[in-house]
């Protein structure tokens, strides 16, 4: 078989353009060749790498050439080496299974997804735009509350918030900034659009896996990045750090930063070690601290040292059983205290779950024009409010045709999907909202676009979605690209880790010339 | 400062790698030897086991494979090889962030392999796993002197090492010892015999270089207990500890548990070596547990109850001298 991914590696004429006989050839060749290899390929939906008639798009074309020139057999020893070298570096999640916890290998599939440069920078607009006025309403909240008074929020909704924090009335972080890091998760639809399904503002995960991710695909298809531009995510650990850094109390010279994990049983530990390990900091589990006079200090060989800042990753109920839940064991007593009191910082801060309720979702298109005075750049899934008698009719009456969520979930728990739920489960799920309403939203099912996934069978079509993350302090940081979470079952459309959801890299491809 | 967590989880890392290190050693040279016996001569596996807390009924012979078993592959059992590496292995996890990198993925590798083993490996893909781990543990050192600060982490898992092999060395010396020594003294023995004294512990090469041709014990134990340039001695361990401890606050009762170690006198015989040893293990178990009150217990607490450190500073009270907070680098990690 002749190498023609090679030879047609560079230039991508249209077919009309190939004159000559050699070409002429080639080129049918080529087709041939093409139509073979993603023949048995297809896609009910928007797919991110092939357009409806069979053609790579502009920014995949580069990667499908690739593909084509190592066949399945090339591909299937590239994921060989890709999950040797997770389960050599350790690349875990845990799963809780029957009461204890189990490390599972990070699943990653080789075929990495494909973004173009030029929409990115549209996305990273948004995203931007998005927790620009996402912090301005959590601030907003814990102080004047003029949405509610403008009619934007109903009073109700506030009143009815699991994460609302009275404790942190009255208080302003630096910048204004409360969530500090934001994980939002995209989604495109069989229209082609973008959409924002939902912002994780309390304690996002993953973005050690996107990190992870990359050096993988770099080991095991180093030739991808010599022949086209693709942007480097690796200044993440460096901007958060920074970030971290900047969030200091004023009088502190060399601050200390700390990262505050839950420990070792927590299903995101890789991920806490990965990034303090990279940005040089402690990782320190609630009893390494102690609060004294409203400071918070580690206890080190050598007596206590005062801490700083904390990048927490323990949740706001666990994080001091002085003010939350009195039964954590992960937290540390005092830690509230010392935070009001200005002496150390919180990254996120505490009560910024606040704007991750869905029902607050809801409404951020509204909070974005309210207080930025600008269009959202990217759209809001539609989404029905089952907290409003009409909105809960409709949707009750008509229940296989909807995914309802509960308001304050994350992982994908407690998520009913329709069309594909039993009628028991159907049931239950309406007594569920029937019994309260406040705690439910629901959105027409959406089917998530694909990308080919190696599976045992071949190159198959697999839903999947897409975690940026965003970094909000003086100024704001988005991750080139994100976490690719894809469903690894047929027509699956959950992508969680959590729930068997795999992976892939992500590259955001310069293209030239455009289309 | 380092974090007392830390320090705790980088002091057993080290004991526990150098744990896996001996025993594959030990496990190797005893073999050899087996090899070189003929039948009923041969040593039987029951007296190693005893270096992973493996007690067999002393009549009943171990068997090899309930050997490779208990000693080899039962991951409950801390002192067991892999039991050894996955301590050392979750210890790792929980430190991950102090050392290079590399480090996880060449230990993760190997716990990975033997993991993977049942109670029927071939003895040939043994001996070629007991490589791998000596292997590894020699590539671990080298990342962690080439790569890793050399701070109060690094004094730390410095101090496990030679602890764990200071005891070690005289485990494996007792044993094989009395495994293999004629029982009247003075008797010269064969080559085959003392060879496995000093292979068991890596140090035949060494004697060699140092005592040429001699094939005495008294020799043997004076390079095992005393010799200062040989690093599996029990006096380097020794000295290298206590210079590690020189570099940490607060030192000077760890440092006296320490100096109880050392022999006092010399020991030339099979009888002396078992009396110094029934000696010394428990006074090196002093030394460890006199570390832990020191370091990792809650001292942090304690300090409290005295006033406010914050090490940064120097010494003050909260809420004093925060304007020059940090002002001193270097006095903290």
């Amino acid at each position: 078989m002749r190498d023609f991914g090679k030879a047609f590696a560079l230039p991508h004429a249209p077919p009309r353009f190939c004159a000559g006989p050699i070409l002429a050839l080639h080129a049918a060749d080529k087709l041939g060749d093409h139509a073979m290899f993603w023949n048995t390929y297809s896609s009910e939906t928007y797919d991110e790498l092939l357009t409806p008639n069979g053609l790579a798009r502009n920014a995949a074309r580069p990667l499908s050439d690739h593909l084509e020139s190592l066949g399945a057999d090339g591909l299937r020893r590239r994921q060989r080496a890709a999950t040797e070298e997770i389960r050599a570096e350790g690349i875990t999640f845990a799963v809780a299974e029957e009461s204890r916890s189990l490390d599972r290998e990070w699943p990653f599939d080789v075929i990495p997804r494909i973004i173009d440069a030029e929409e990115w920078d549209r996305i990273e607009k948004g995203l931007e735009q998005r927790l620009k006025a996402l912090n301005h309403f959590i601030q907003d909240l814990y102080e004047d509350r003029r949405a509610v008074r403008d009619g934007v929020l109903p009073e109700q909704v506030l009143a009815t918030s699991k994460y609302f924090l009275a404790p942190c009335i009255g208080m302003r972080p630096r910048y204004g900034v409360w969530a500090h890091i934001c994980g939002s998760d995209l989604i495109r639809g069989a229209d082609g659009v973008v959409y924002v399904l939902e912002d994780n503002l309390r304690v996002p995960s993953g973005v050690s896996y996107m990190l992870e991710n990359r050096n993988i695909s770099k080991r095991v298809f180093p030739e991808l990045f010599r022949d086209q531009r693709i942007r480097p995510v690796d200044g993440y650990t460096s901007r958060l750090y920074s970030l971290l850094v900047s969030l200091a109390p004023d009088a502190v010279s060399q601050p200390k930063v700390v990262l505050l994990t839950p420990g070792v049983g927590n299903s995101a530990y890789f991920e806490h070690c990965y990034l303090a390990g990279q940005m040089g900091i402690d990782i320190v589990e609630g009893s390494d601290l102690v609060v004294r006079d409203d400071r918070v200090f580690m206890k080190t060989i050598g007596g206590l040292i005062a801490v700083d800042v904390i990048y927490r990753r323990i949740g706001d109920e666990y994080l001091d059983p002085e003010v939350f839940n009195p039964d954590s064991l992960i937290g540390c007593p005092g830690l509230m205290r010392a935070w009001r009191a200005g002496n150390v910082a919180l990254a996120n801060a505490p009560g910024a779950g606040v704007a991750d309720d869905k029902l607050v979702y809801s409404y951020v298109p509204d909070l974005i024009r309210y207080y930025l005075a600008e269009d959202p750049i990217l759209p809001n899934v539609e989404t029905y409010r089952l907290v409003n008698e009409k909105d809960r009719r409709l949707v009750l009456g008509d229940l296989q045709h909807f995914v309802v969520k509960p308001t304050n979930e994350s992982g994908g728990y407690g998520v009913v999907v329709g069309s594909k739920a039993s009628a028991a489960e159907l049931e239950e799920c309406r007594a569920a909202v029937e019994a309260d309403p406040r705690n439910f939203i629901a959105q027409p099912i959406v089917q998530l676009s694909t990308a080919p996934t190696l599976c045992e069978q071949g190159i198959e079509a697999r839903h999947l979605d897409l975690r940026p993350f965003i970094l909000s302090g003086r100024d704001n940081y988005v991750t080139r690209g994100g976490l690719t979470r894809v469903a690894l079952r047929k027509g699956s459309l959950v992508v969680n880790s959590s729930q068997g959801g795999g992976s892939k890299d992500t590259f955001v491809v310069e293209c030239e010339g455009g289309v | 400062m380092l974090l007392c967590r830390l320090a705790e989880h980088a002091f057993w890392l080290g004991r526990y790698l150098e744990r896996a290190e001996d025993l594959s050693r030990a496990i190797r040279a005893y073999e050899d030897i087996r090899l070189d016996m003929p039948g009923q001569l041969a040593p039987g596996w029951q007296r190693l086991a005893a270096l992973a807390g493996v007690a067999p009924a002393a009549t009943e012979p171990l068997e090899a494979s309930a050997f490779v078993d208990r000693v080899i592959l039962d991951r409950e059992n801390p002192s067991s090889l892999l039991g050894a590496l996955h301590a050392a292995r979750e210890n790792l996890r929980r430190a991950r962030s102090l050392l290079p990198s590399d480090c996880w993925h060449t230990l993760n590798s190997v716990y990975l392999r033997i993991a993977a083993l049942d109670a029927g490996v071939p003895p040939a893909e043994l001996r070629a796993i007991l490589q791998q781990v000596l292997a590894s543990s020699r590539e671990l050192a080298g990342y962690v002197s080439a790569g890793m600060l050399h701070d109060e982490g690094y004094a730390f898992l410095r101090i496990g090492t030679h602890l764990e092999r200071a005891d070690m060395t005289l485990r494996i010396a007792t044993i094989v010892a009395e495994t293999l020594m004629p029982a009247e003294e003075g008797q010269a023995f064969e080559d085959v015999r003392w060879m496995g004294l000093l292979k068991s512990v890596g140090a035949y090469g060494t004697y060699r270089h140092r005592y040429h041709a001699r094939t005495d014990f008294e020799s043997a134990l004076d390079l095992l207990l005393f010799e200062g340039t040989f690093p599996r001695s029990l006096a380097f361990g020794l000295r290298e500890i206590d210079r590690d401890l020189q570099s940490l606050p607060q030192n000077a009762a760890v440092r006296a548990a320490l100096e109880a170690c050392r022999p006092t006198e010399q020991i030339r015989t099979r009888a002396a070596l078992d009396a110094f040893v029934r000696h010394a293990l428990p006074l090196l178990a002093t030394f460890s547990a006199t570390l832990h009150r020191t370091y990792f217990g809650d001292l942090a607490s304690t300090l409290a109850g005295e006033g406010l450190v914050d090490v940064r500073s120097g010494v003050g009270r909260s809420g004093e001298g925060t304007s020059d907070r940090g002002a001193l680098p270097g006095t903290s990690r």
